[in-house]
């Protein structure tokens, strides 16, 4: 046990899966970097660092550099994934999904139905995604709605440390396409994350507190800030339970559905754009299925509709925060039905 | 004058915690206080709990007021009798000195990795004093948290130190090392390096059953023995908790398995069960926690020697069991030799240390300062 | 030619299977058995055969739309195939594909595509594995005229070279893609794409047995050997429309005459075999009638097949999913 960043937690994770099983192979744009120039070798490991140090112990058999070519090495992922490998392949930003989608909706995602579930397809898409470093629209956006809305991916967005070692050596282990998302500015969150490979399982959430008065749930990068909202909250004698999902697909409906009727007030905090969001989502599995213990509507807390703006004024407004989701929280306290 | 005066610090629960919150004062300034009443709500991220009060009182001052937090071992507030002057508190306020050396309070609590053999066991030291030392030992599907409100308070005059069990905590997985022999001898080896000179041996459940064992052997040098409702003391190990909780996977079954533990189902916090889960999911745990139910904890492994241990025993030994232990029953008590202290505590399950840790610490530390050094 | 007689009937009998077979499988869907669309390989067969006939069991193919031909050619079983293509229970795919996604990695196929350009990425990812575990094995992407201009292509061709993966880009050109010649749509010289990679690359009668299959054994040998990928620009002949309810007047009639008249891979393999003296047309005939046989078996069967059971719409969408949504 000891504290390691966000980033040190996945690397651990591959280290370990790449030790214990040769399958495994990494491949994407500057994993190493510095390949076929005549300078440092592994000079990146990762446009964040997170695959640095795999080349030196596994070799440019199993952790291979692409060309910017998103479509060809994703395809050839899935492909890769269907005939005995288990890749993790990268994508820089998960915006640039735009250029593989079909490798991924119509290829990996479908091969098990389409073939009449004789094919898995093991491989893991790890992307960054998020707003926060003021790198405009095309490289700012958290995407993982679109990728939940696919019937045959799995996508799962950890919000500590701890959960992203766990849950990437799950994703790796996993038989079917996983969508590994990293909020890119966690890489320097430190926390506690056990030495021993573990797991953490899909479709389970984690309860960060319980609190009697109204439940949040939040995803990625909200998540610390709904904990921030909590603990003001808690001064001001309002008990909220937050809960971290940890996967939108599958999605753990139970312990949502339990919180939501103990509590009866449900706040969602979602960064993706709110249409057709998991925010959406979840005030629909909410309403539908637990509208009795309801004591207040829903509600949600997004961007507005809009692509991520670049100047920090803008941005900072953009993202919901902890003042923001407090006082959604205060509103849902403070709401009369008209009986 | 100054010795009437508490002090009332901020306690430190496991490893990681810092600082905690006051969430509320359940007593104002000038109140009345009985010893054991509940009189501070504390939380931390993943704590909340209560403290009591160790001693009666009067709540003269509240030093740092609800919502705000305080970092472990300082000053939070100060009983004292009516007859004490406010001036004299505030002199004690002024000579007031967090001890312990750095920015952290005392007792602080450090960890390191201990081999013996081929295995790596975690231990963690609260730092107490030159006196022979503690050592506490869990028990199973536990680790060092288990002792999380007992061992910095114990930290008197002595160093606590709290063993990982072989596949516990932060220890090495070993599925080889699951009988009580093997057990037993893991720890012994880490006393032999951490306690050469002596030790008090605390344990809890199966802890317990090692820590008799322990207790009988000449080198390990048992200055006092506290079993803590010790497997084998007559009776077997609930069968169906040992299900419950090697089976669960997922949250629910996780609490229910978990609340068969305690007394007050509530007392199971979300923490504990994510923290049992995710120890579960360690690579090997499954595996290991099987061997040990089935080779450590079978109706015949657990009863098997303790007749004889408990007449081989020279020291001290105090019995604490909680008189609502759905796992091993508190009749056990019964097997207590004569000359052991036996405590039956009430409103408590299977975790007594946890569930009335003000009441067994002030156990233990009587028992532990009567021993003749 | 270095193929024995036996080689030569086997590779006759899989191509009279595939005509015989696109053939019934057309009739099914004018008589509206077939759900949804489907694209006919007839014509084309000596390209599917030709490089099939190189390659192992454990050697991959990734197909196209148009991928029956190289669903039989690899070893697929015509029952399964025709009960799929009725969107049967008993089909390869237990009626969750259809036409378009037949599959069968026992036999190293690795499934028809409905998306253009598809396959090329798969094909290098099969390659990868192929080289990474060591097995020796190959992979061959099959692509139409269409899918050469897909971006998916052009990165594949990019990605085999940069890695040097055993991969055989099979570019089957039969002037058409859907109801666009290929001659607008296709700027410049394939084989000079390829090679503006450095890849090695050759133009071939796909309407001739014999230079497909020995274009291949270059090809394969050159992967085997790590020696890297190769681009075959394969020029063929589509008989029937883009897919089933394409009327295709945008080609003549006259021009679909002469294709089968003049321009019929199977003609002109039955030619060179009699002709040659190296199968009897009698031999040939009982294949014909074989062949027909077991095509009609594989359609009643198909006919008489259950359509698959609505309790299973929901099955095999993941291996594991647990908890909720």
């Amino acid at each position: 046990m000891g504290k390691k960043t966000f980033r040190a937690a996945l690397n651990e994770a591959l280290h370990q899966e790449m030790a214990a099983d040769p399958r495994v192979v990494v491949f994407g744009e500057d994993v190493t970097g510095g390949t076929g120039g005549d300078g440092e070798q592994d000079a990146w490991g990762g446009a964040f660092g997170v695959t640095k140090g795999l080349l030196g112990a596994y070799g440019r058999k199993r952790v291979l550099d692409t060309p910017i070519t998103e479509s060809a090495f994703v395809g050839a992922a899935a492909g890769a994934a269907l005939t005995g490998l288990r890749p993790v392949v990268e994508i820089m930003f998960v915006d640039f999904i735009g250029v593989c989608l079909d490798q991924v909706m119509n290829q990996a995602a479908k091969f098990r139905y389409m073939f009449g579930g004789k094919t898995r397809c093991p491989m893991v898409l790890r992307a960054t995604f998020g707003a926060g470093a003021r790198s405009a629209s095309q490289h700012s956006q958290a995407l993982y709605p679109l990728f939940t809305h696919i019937p045959g991916l799995k996508v799962v967005i950890p919000s500590n440390p701890s959960d992203a070692k766990g849950l990437l050596i799950q994703a790796i282990r996993d038989d079917d396409p996983v969508i590994f998302l990293e909020h890119k500015m966690l890489y320097d969150e430190a926390g506690e994350v056990s030495d021993q490979p573990f797991t953490v399982p899909f479709g389970e959430a984690r309860i960060l507190r319980d609190g009697k008065d109204a439940t949040i749930i939040a995803f990625g990068r909200m998540v610390g800030r709904a904990e921030e909202a909590a603990r003001m909250l808690s001064a001001e004698g309002i008990k909220v339970s937050v809960i971290d999902p940890r996967t939108t697909s599958p999605l753990d409906t139970e312990t949502i559905l339990e919180f939501a009727e103990e509590t009866g007030r449900v706040i969602v905090v979602d960064e993706a754009s709110p249409r057709c969001g998991m925010a959406a989502d979840i005030a629909s599995l909410v309403a539908e299925q637990a509208f009795g213990a309801l004591k207040a509507p829903i509600y949600k807390v997004t961007p507005p509709h809009t692509p991520v703006p670049y100047a920090p004024s803008l941005e900072d407004a953009y993202l919901p925060d902890a003042a923001r989701i407090a006082a959604t929280v205060r509103r849902s306290m403070a709401y009369k039905g008209k009986s | 004058m100054s010795d009437q005066i508490q002090a009332i610090t901020m306690p430190k629960w496991g490893m990681t915690m810092t600082e905690g919150k006051i969430t509320a004062w359940l007593f104002a300034e000038g109140d009345a206080v009985g010893a054991g009443d509940e009189f501070v709500e504390v939380e931390t991220d993943k704590i909340a709990n209560v403290v009591e009060a160790e001693h009666a009182g009067h709540l003269r001052r509240i030093l740092v007021p609800a919502g705000q937090s305080a970092r472990c071992g300082s000053l939070i507030a100060v009983m004292a009798p009516q007859e004490v002057t406010d001036a004299a508190i505030d002199t004690y306020l002024e000579g007031f000195v967090i001890e312990g050396a750095g920015d952290d309070a005392q007792p602080s609590l450090t960890q390191r990795k201990v081999a013996v053999g081929d295995l790596t066991l975690n231990v963690v030291t609260a730092a107490g004093g030159d006196g022979v030392p503690v050592v506490m030992i869990h028990g199973f599907g536990a680790d060092t948290g288990a002792w999380m409100f007992n061992q910095a308070e114990l930290a008197v005059g002595r160093d606590v130190h709290a063993v990982d069990l072989p596949s516990h905590g932060a220890s090495d997985v070993a599925p080889g090392c699951a009988d009580l022999a093997a057990l037993t001898g893991a720890v012994a080896g880490v006393l032999s390096q951490i306690a050469p000179g002596g030790v008090h041996l605390v344990g809890h459940s199966l802890g317990g059953r090692i820590a008799l064992r322990l207790a009988t052997q000449a080198d390990i040098q048992a200055r006092s023995l506290c079993l803590v409702a010790p497997a084998g003391f007559g009776g077997g190990v609930n069968q169906d908790f040992l299900t419950a909780f090697t089976e669960a996977d997922r949250r629910r079954p996780m609490k229910a398995a978990l609340q068969m533990l305690v007394a007050d189902p509530d007392a199971v916090s979300s923490e504990m069960i994510e923290r049992t889960l995710s120890f579960k999911r360690i690579d090997g745990v499954p595996d290991a926690l099987a061997a040990i139910v089935a080779l450590s904890l079978s109706e015949t492994a657990i009863s098997d020697g303790v007749a004889e241990n408990l007449g081989q025993l020279t020291c001290p030994m105090l019995v604490i069991w909680g008189a609502q232990d759905r796992i091993l029953s508190p009749d056990g008590t019964k097997t207590a030799p004569d000359g052991a202290s036996v405590i039956l505590v009430e409103n408590a399950g299977h975790m007594p240390q946890m569930e009335a840790a003000a009441s067994v610490n002030k156990a233990i530390a009587a028992h532990l300062d009567g021993v003749a050094t | 030619m270095q193929l024995t007689h036996t080689d030569l009937a086997q590779a006759y009998r899989k191509m009279r299977l595939i005509r015989t077979f696109e053939t019934r499988v057309h009739a099914e869907a004018q008589a509206g058995r077939v759900p949804g669309s489907t694209h006919l390989y007839a014509g084309q067969e000596a390209v599917a055969v030709g490089v099939c006939m190189a390659l192992n069991d454990t050697d991959y193919i990734v197909s196209t739309h148009r991928g029956h031909g190289h669903s039989i050619a690899k070893g697929c079983n015509v029952g399964g195939m025709m009960a799929e293509i009725l969107g049967k229970e008993t089909g390869t795919c237990k009626g969750k594909g259809g036409s378009m996604h037949i599959a069968d990695l026992d036999v190293g196929m690795l499934g028809a595509n409905g998306i253009v350009g598809g396959g090329p990425p798969l094909a290098c990812g099969a390659a990868l594995s192929a080289v990474t575990l060591g097995t020796g094995a190959v992979s061959v992407a099959f692509s139409g005229d269409g899918a050469v201009n897909q971006g998916t292509t052009a990165e594949s061709l990019n990605l085999a070279m940069v890695w040097n993966l055993p991969v055989i880009f099979v570019i089957e050109d039969n002037g058409w893609g859907e109801a666009t010649s290929s001659e607008f749509a296709t700027a410049g010289s394939i084989v000079d794409r390829a090679r503006g990679y450095g890849m090695a690359a050759h133009k071939v009668d796909g309407l001739s047995l014999s230079d497909v299959y020995e274009s291949m054994v270059q090809a394969v040998a050159r992967a085997r050997a790590e020696n890297g990928p190769t681009l075959l620009h394969i020029t063929t002949e589509r008989f029937y429309g883009h897919f089933n309810g394409d009327v295709d007047t945008y080609r003549s009639a006259a021009l679909k005459e002469d294709q089968r008249a003049n321009r019929d891979c199977l003609i002109r393999l039955r030619t060179m075999l009699t002709e040659g003296g190296l199968l009897e047309a009698a031999e040939l005939n009982d294949i014909d009638a074989e062949v027909e046989a077991e095509v009609e078996t594989a359609v009643v069967a198909a006919r008489a097949a259950s359509e698959p059971d609505p309790a299973n719409l929901t099955t095999d969408v993941y291996i594991h999913y647990g908890q909720g949504a």
